[in-house]
């Protein structure tokens, strides 16, 4: 396939022609008060042709993979381009000297999940939801799994030959239990590239389950905060969610040059000098977002966006690196075949300080420990709320009453300038998420435990 | 190819003995981007595929296809059966369908002008000030057809178009940029896309003032996108009929009851002429009919698809819904209409009151309790319709199954169409004036 790619991207007449074959394995399965509620296996494979044309790009894709279709689909993306031509002004211009990447890119895959039969592992959630409701006060359970295999071959223009193996897998334990009619629910989820040692790696399945009905059970007995800003100790998951969606997105080139309130903030101070914040799509072999080349057959290299409290650098692919003056470190992704490259994050983290955890929260008098991220937006002035699955107060520096219905939100940049502690431990804790900028995609994000300010929203 | 891939799928159904239904859409999707003031690039690509459900010995497997590989995708399809539960369904029989217009060809006659199109958004916003940015923004034109055929004989062929188109207009700000955006949809080639663009270049005007963020309790009206996502995510999961028999949902035993003001009508009804979810039948072969959720303020029905019918005692609703080909039918909302006593804007606006243009977060509202806290921006102080200034940092909460007994409703009627992760919201709608919001931020 990929020399049938590579000879093929010769029949254009474009300034630039990018061709991604992308074959996709997926299993899906979800368990839910011990039925098996949705369960399926699909295969799906394409190519995603991407053009440059007078100026400007053409995309168009197909699931045939004869040569006359791929050669139409080529000349889709090229009319597709043209057409958009007759407007733009602001054309893109050489992409410039991009130096041609080629290369085998595996995953690093320890005991691969294709080896377990879909049997085995629906006996394993079906077990692990069976425990988890007979358990006290637990009323219901959902177990799930989803794992991706990926095989991918990109050609282009300026000669890169890629091919990457891919594989990724995630898995969640919920527990509910019920309180006066509202659902009260604990999660534990993993998500990385790798696996089966490597999803459990860190805890088995059924301490996984375990951890997610003690959560249920202790937050039956919390009660709502009171709203209103406040000190907040937030844990590596939830500062992995603000390096993601408060701050990560304002930084992507795309939005930098619609105006994100990043625009115009390069070298200056835009957060604690504590915080360094950094995109790496090989940080870590098993984090979820590992992007070792991207859609546009660029290899990842470590992009420091935040340094020392200075804003550094933005995320670019192609066209925008060469508009902003900087280079492209592998940020363009697609996806499926079907989706143009974007501009996306990767591993998202925050870099360890020198803190101890128990430092942090004895020093705090008043204010509130934060575990666990149920879901985040943010826009493009870096505002953001999230909601939190488990918040402790601090009062005089322990960890008193477990409260729960906790939501956070801010200004990314603000939280950021607020940071006064930022700890010694490390972890990527995002890796069962996805990011939906236009498109899906697997990303990753952590850190350490980090204290600032941030407006906790409450009943 | 898509009348032939599903024709085949089945003959392959019938001669191995089992049953079973087909879902099959083709559809063309051509879009165009905006970005920094002007029209940047486009996509166009064709959706085609297949998705199976078969039933061997009561149990179903579900998989997927493209075109000509039919056989890969029923043999996948058939061999999951055996790792699934036994399900008690009864696939419908083919009758007649409703008429429902759903198909355009203006729509898709506007491809070949859709450049243009973009452009008209990208022209309105900066036609409101000179400062303005027309910074980010979408139009997407798709046009389509969807085929559900079974092995009882059952085989419905509908076409659909839309066309939705949304921009973000921005203006230099003291601390940041501002930043406020208007999108429309529609299933006709109806839309003033100039207009669209002058409303988020206005919008964007008026958030320059700012305002301080009232001590005291005033009410809060929700514009039509805001309260659609609201009520998408606190409101829609306790129709769910599998939510309300899993004792998940605020309405379990409660039919009957009134659970909002006698005037407000909460229907689904994909049989709407236009509506940007209606459709003849549902994703499972079902057809589609007005259904009651709440009228004149009484709980009457929820929702339901083909298997939780069976679970729950009674008839499907029309609501089994497919997000893609990708995924076997579940339960979900189509075509959400929200009716009753219209207010006029001047009488809704009355006195002091806050508008909220957008929410964040309203997927973190509490499915089972309607409970929602969530970020209000952009959001202003509005006194008798003038508005006073942006109000910054706000955030809302409270509880929508309780605000049905007291909101009102304004005369502004439209159509959202919006997508917030995997979720499609679908709904029509006026402003919402609710009273017993808490208010808090900075």
């Amino acid at each position: 396939m990929k020399d049938k790619l590579s000879k093929l991207v010769e029949k254009s007449q474009a300034a630039y022609v990018e061709l991604r074959y992308h074959s996709r394995e997926q299993k899906k399965i979800e368990i839910v008060r011990g039925d098996v509620e949705d369960l399926h296996s699909s295969t799906y494979s394409g190519i995603g042709v991407r053009v440059l044309h007078d100026g400007v790009w053409g995309f168009s894709s197909t699931s045939k993979m004869d040569d006359k279709d791929i050669i139409n689909t080529i000349q889709r993306a090229e009319k597709a381009a043209r057409i958009t031509s007759r407007l733009k002004t602001q054309k893109v211009g050489e992409i410039g000297d991009v130096i041609p990447c080629s290369g085998v890119f595996r995953a690093e895959v320890n005991d691969s999940v294709t080896d377990h039969p879909i049997e085995k592992k629906i006996e394993l959630l079906k077990e692990l939801d069976s425990e988890m409701r007979n358990k006290k006060s637990i009323n219901s359970a959902k177990c799930l799994w989803n794992e991706m295999q990926d095989d991918k071959f990109i050609v282009n223009s300026f000669g890169t030959e890629v091919e990457i193996h891919d594989e990724k897998v995630d898995f969640y334990t919920i527990a509910y239990a019920n309180l006066h009619g509202e659902k009260i629910s604990g999660i534990e989820s993993r998500g990385v590239t790798g696996g089966w040692d490597d999803l459990f790696a860190k805890s088995t399945p059924h301490e996984m389950a375990d951890k997610a009905v003690g959560s249920a059970q202790r937050l039956l007995k919390a009660e709502h905060p009171k709203g209103g800003p406040a000190k907040v100790i937030l844990n590596p998951e939830l500062v992995g969610l603000i390096a993601h969606e408060a701050i990560g997105h304002t930084v992507e080139a795309d939005f930098v040059l619609s105006g994100s309130v990043a625009q115009d903030k390069l070298g200056k101070k835009v957060a604690s000098e504590l915080v360094t914040l950094v995109d790496h799509g090989v940080a870590d072999p098993h984090a979820a977002g590992w992007t070792p080349v991207d859609d546009e057959g660029t290899l990842s290299q470590r992009t420091e966006l935040i340094k020392d409290g200075v804003l550094k650098g933005y995320l670019c692919d192609l066209e925008t690196a060469r508009v902003l003056e900087m280079t492209p470190r592998g940020n363009a992704r697609a996806y499926q075949y079907s989706d143009p490259p974007i501009i996306r994050m990767t591993n998202t983290f925050i870099e360890t300080g020198e803190y101890g955890v128990d430092e942090m929260i004895e020093e705090t008098k008043d204010g509130y420990y934060l575990e666990g991220a149920k879901g985040g937006q943010a826009d493009a002035n870096a505002e953001f709320t999230f909601g939190v699955e488990k918040a402790w107060r601090i009062e005089n520096g322990e960890l008193t009453e477990l409260l729960r219905g906790v939501s956070i939100s801010g200004s990314g940049f603000d939280v950021l300038r607020s940071v006064d502690a930022v700890a010694d431990n490390f972890e990527f804790s995002m890796g069962s998420g996805y990011c939906g900028k236009f498109q899906s995609a697997k990303v990753d994000g952590g850190g350490p435990n980090m204290r600032c300010e941030a407006t906790v929203g409450g009943k | 190819m898509i009348e032939e891939g599903i024709k085949e799928c089945l003959e392959q159904l019938k001669k191995k003995g089992l049953t079973g239904d087909v879902y099959g859409i083709r559809s063309r999707i051509l879009s165009y981007s905006i970005m920094n003031g002007e029209v940047s690039d486009s996509n166009e690509y064709e959706d085609m595929g297949l998705g199976i459900r078969v039933f061997k010995d009561g149990r179903v497997g579900f998989g997927y296809c493209a075109p000509g590989k039919e056989e890969i995708g029923v043999k996948r399809a058939i061999e999951l059966t055996s790792l699934s539960p036994k399900t008690e369904m009864e696939l419908p029989m083919g009758e007649k369908p409703p008429a429902v217009k759903t198909y355009d060809k203006k729509v898709e006659r506007a491809m070949d002008d859709g450049i243009e199109i973009a452009q008209q958004m990208v022209d309105g916003a900066s036609s409101v000030d000179d400062d303005i940015l027309p910074s980010r923004g979408t139009l997407k034109i798709a046009s389509g057809n969807v085929i559900v055929g079974n092995t009882k004989g059952l085989f419905y062929s509908q076409d659909g178009s839309i066309i939705t188109g949304g921009v973000a207009a921005t203006l230099p700000g003291e601390k940041t940029s501002l930043m406020a955006s208007e999108s429309s949809s529609s299933r006709k080639y109806d839309i003033d896309f100039e207009e669209v663009g002058i409303a988020a270049g206005e919008r964007v005007v008026s958030m320059k003032d700012l305002a301080e963020i009232p001590g005291d309790k005033i009410p809060v009206i929700l514009s039509p996108d805001a309260m659609g996502i609201l009520i998408h995510f606190g409101l829609l999961p306790s129709f769910d009929g599998e939510n309300v028999r899993k004792g998940k949902s605020v309405y379990e035993d409660r039919v009957g009851d009134e659970v909002a003001a006698g005037y407000i009508d909460l229907v689904e009804d994909p049989t709407s002429n236009w509506g940007l979810g209606s459709f003849p039948f549902d994703d499972e072969g079902v057809l589609s009919s007005p259904v009651s959720l709440i009228s004149g303020g009484i709980l009457d029905n929820f929702f339901y698809d083909l298997k939780e019918a069976v679970q729950s005692g009674t008839k499907s609703t029309a609501n089994g819904v497919r997000p893609s080909f990708k995924s076997p039918p579940q339960i979900g909302s189509r075509n959400v209409m929200m009716s009753g006593e219209d207010i006029p804007r001047e009488e809704l606006f009355a006195g002091r009151t806050i508008l909220v243009d957008n929410v964040m977060g309203a997927h973190t509202s509490s499915p089972a309790s309607g409970d929602f806290s969530v970020v209000a921006n952009p959001a202003w102080l509005v006194e008798d319709g003038i508005k006073k200034g942006r109000l910054e940092g706000l955030m809302i909460s409270g509880n929508l199954p309780g605000s049905l007994h007291t909101m009102e409703l304004g005369d502004d009627h439209k159509k959202i169409y919006d997508s917030i992760g995997s979720a499609t919201i679908n709904i029509e709608l006026p402003s919402v004036k609710l009273k017993d919001v808490t208010i808090s931020g900075k």
